[in-house]
């Protein structure tokens, strides 16, 4: 993985994209184009908009090259698969089958259904949870399309079945973030290349996190002290480079830690 | 669809929490206000731009001749205007007026036109025919709470900025005509502003009723606790009194006053909202409070506008071309 601070209209190197990722074959190389990126035939390359230019080589299933415009601004648009943190606000439905109303902050489409039934160990009526208005979940997107209008939303882990971190949040804080971190974040570690700012948090301080797609953050740790100077560390040093950017995370741990 | 901002049981909790332990989460004093930058604009006079914090508010200030009121034909009209768009907040619709924009206005309104800032009688022309209409549009551009003292700075520093183009009324009686000089051609005019109204928003938090909210425990146990340890520093000790509230910490507030201030030492005006009853020790404290910002903000507008009078000024020639310069 690769990237680079490309603006709008910049040309994009087909050789340098695809560079020593080709495929033995006859056949010419692949290229996916993800957002940011407009193709004008036959081989032209333009990105439409300002960010860093990433490109991904892929082998499996076929050797191809993943190109897009990493940006951190734009509207969080559900996706299946996503992790999000959301509030709810409405229940409906009866006893047997009822239904949470969940406010997902910063989403393009605001409002998630989450069944009462999505929880792991939900088989029985007496063991589902009850949230109130209000309550903070940790769920992912099990459907979604526009036409649906409404993310559907489930609070397990889908290969186990099991809890695995989702449902109600207790205690902690919540805090916003930028669309881009919270993706950098829920990437795997050094997929950006080198330790992203929960990995140097992570060696100060013992604290736990849950990153929602959708731009929001839920921190909790010993004190409230420490929860909002992790919070800080996270925010304020979204855009320092690497070196920086670990200066001033130490330098906000051991401020919280002295007084 | 644009929702409220509904802000979940788990800030509601922390926050107070926070606050009982004296911290605000971006780590400011209880009475600091957020990093305040005033900007004009360096081709047009009466446009600003005021950056509190992440709230981002731009007035941009207007003049032209109208005729005034019947019943008031020496005073000439002054309006300012704040809709905000659904670009501060997505909770803010465009063209229906939420209940937050009405205090909003209302207050930029109370603070500045009412009380007097600006001398509407210094805006006649020729009395009951032709007068000046003072305009002054306010954009929210970023919502982070402080919409009002935003919007406040931004309109006063505004008309201290703002220039008219000059005029000169010639011939007398029915037959006077009204010259306007434009500004290639005279040195235009201040505008008369008698003093600057800087509005502070003060929050209130129930510290006691959320202590014992999160503790669950009951009231008179935690009465008991503050007789022990006297933590508060505030007269109330069951209050924390916050200025200048970020839009998580408006959300959740129990009450809020704003108090507009000048550096005269004078209370322009004072809204009180919420469902919190407050001391009138907390009530006189916080209007001191507000005098001590309206005259640092109030520096602050007059360093920035004497930046600005020098860059325009190259070569002294706005003051040696002034009209009322003896020749």
């Amino acid at each position: 993985m690769s990237s680079e601070v490309i603006l709008p209209g910049d040309p994009i190197p087909l050789d340098s994209v695809i560079g020593d990722n080709l495929d033995d074959s006859d056949s010419g190389p692949v290229i996916q184009l993800g957002p940011g990126v407009l193709h004008i035939p036959p081989e032209t390359l333009l990105p439409i908009r300002a960010g860093t230019l990433t490109t991904v080589a892929r082998s499996k299933p076929q050797k191809s090259t993943t190109i897009y415009v990493d940006t951190t601004g734009g509207r969080y648009v559900p996706a299946v698969h996503d992790t999000i943190l959301g509030t709810v606000i409405g229940r409906f439905g009866d006893q047997e089958k009822s239904f949470y109303r969940v406010s997902i902050p910063g989403s393009a489409a605001p409002i998630g259904i989450l069944s009462s039934a999505a929880f792991a160990n939900a088989a029985s009526r007496h063991t589902r949870p009850n949230l109130s208005n209000g309550t903070t979940v940790y769920a992912r997107i099990s459907a979604f399309s526009i036409a649906l209008g409404e993310p559907e939303l489930e609070c397990f882990d889908e290969n186990t079945g099991k809890e695995g971190g989702f449902g109600e949040l207790k205690g902690g804080m919540l805090a916003d973030v930028s669309n881009g971190l919270a993706r950098r974040l829920l990437a795997p570690s050094g997929a950006y290349g080198g330790p992203s700012v929960v990995d140097v948090l992570g060696k100060l301080v013992p604290f736990e996190i849950a990153v929602g797609r959708n731009g929001r953050i839920w921190i909790d740790s010993e004190s409230c002290k420490m929860t909002a100077a992790i919070i800080t560390a996270i925010q304020e040093t979204e855009e320092l480079p690497r070196e920086r950017m670990e200066e001033r995370v130490q330098k906000i741990i051991k401020g919280a830690r002295k007084e | 669809m644009p929702r409220d901002l509904t802000p979940s049981t788990i800030e509601n909790t922390f926050v107070l929490k926070a606050l009982t332990e004296r911290i605000r989460l971006d780590s400011r004093s209880f009475n600091q206000l957020r990093d305040l930058d005033i900007s004009f604009s360096s081709t047009e006079y009466g446009v600003v731009d005021v950056k509190l914090g992440r709230t981002r508010v731009i007035a941009r200030i207007s003049a032209e001749i109208t005729q005034p009121y019947a019943d008031r034909p020496y005073d000439g009209l002054f309006i300012i205007a704040t809709e905000i768009s659904p670009m501060a907040a997505p909770t803010f619709e465009a063209g229906r007026k939420s209940e937050d924009e009405l205090v909003i206005s209302r207050i930029v309104e109370k603070s500045i036109r009412r009380s007097g800032a600006l001398d509407t009688e210094s805006l006649c022309i020729i009395s009951g025919e032709k007068c000046w209409a003072v305009r002054a549009d306010v954009h929210f551009l970023d919502h982070d709470g402080g919409l009002m003292d935003a919007a406040c700075i931004a309109v006063s520093a505004g008309l201290l900025h703002f220039r008219r183009p000059d005029i000169t009324i010639e011939g007398v009686g029915s037959r006077r005509e009204v010259i306007v000089h434009p500004i290639t051609e005279r040195v235009p005019v201040p505008l008369a502003v008698l003093h600057v109204p800087v509005c502070v928003t003060f929050s209130f938090f129930d510290v006691r009723r959320a202590s014992s909210a999160i503790s669950g425990r009951t009231r008179n146990d935690e009465a008991k606790d503050v007789d022990d340890d006297d933590v508060e520093e505030e007269d109330d000790s069951s209050v924390a009194v916050l200025v200048d509230a970020t839009l998580q910490e408006e959300l959740l507030r129990h009450g809020y006053m704003s108090v507009t201030a000048n550096t005269n030492r004078e209370i322009c005006q004072i809204q009180k909202g919420g469902d919190m009853p407050v001391d009138v020790g907390v009530l006189l404290s916080c209007s001191e409070a507000a005098i001590m910002v309206a005259e640092k903000v109030t520096k602050l507008i007059n360093k920035r506008l004497k930046e600005d009078g020098a860059r325009r000024n190259v070569g002294n020639l706005l003051v040696e071309a002034r009209a009322e310069n003896d020749r």
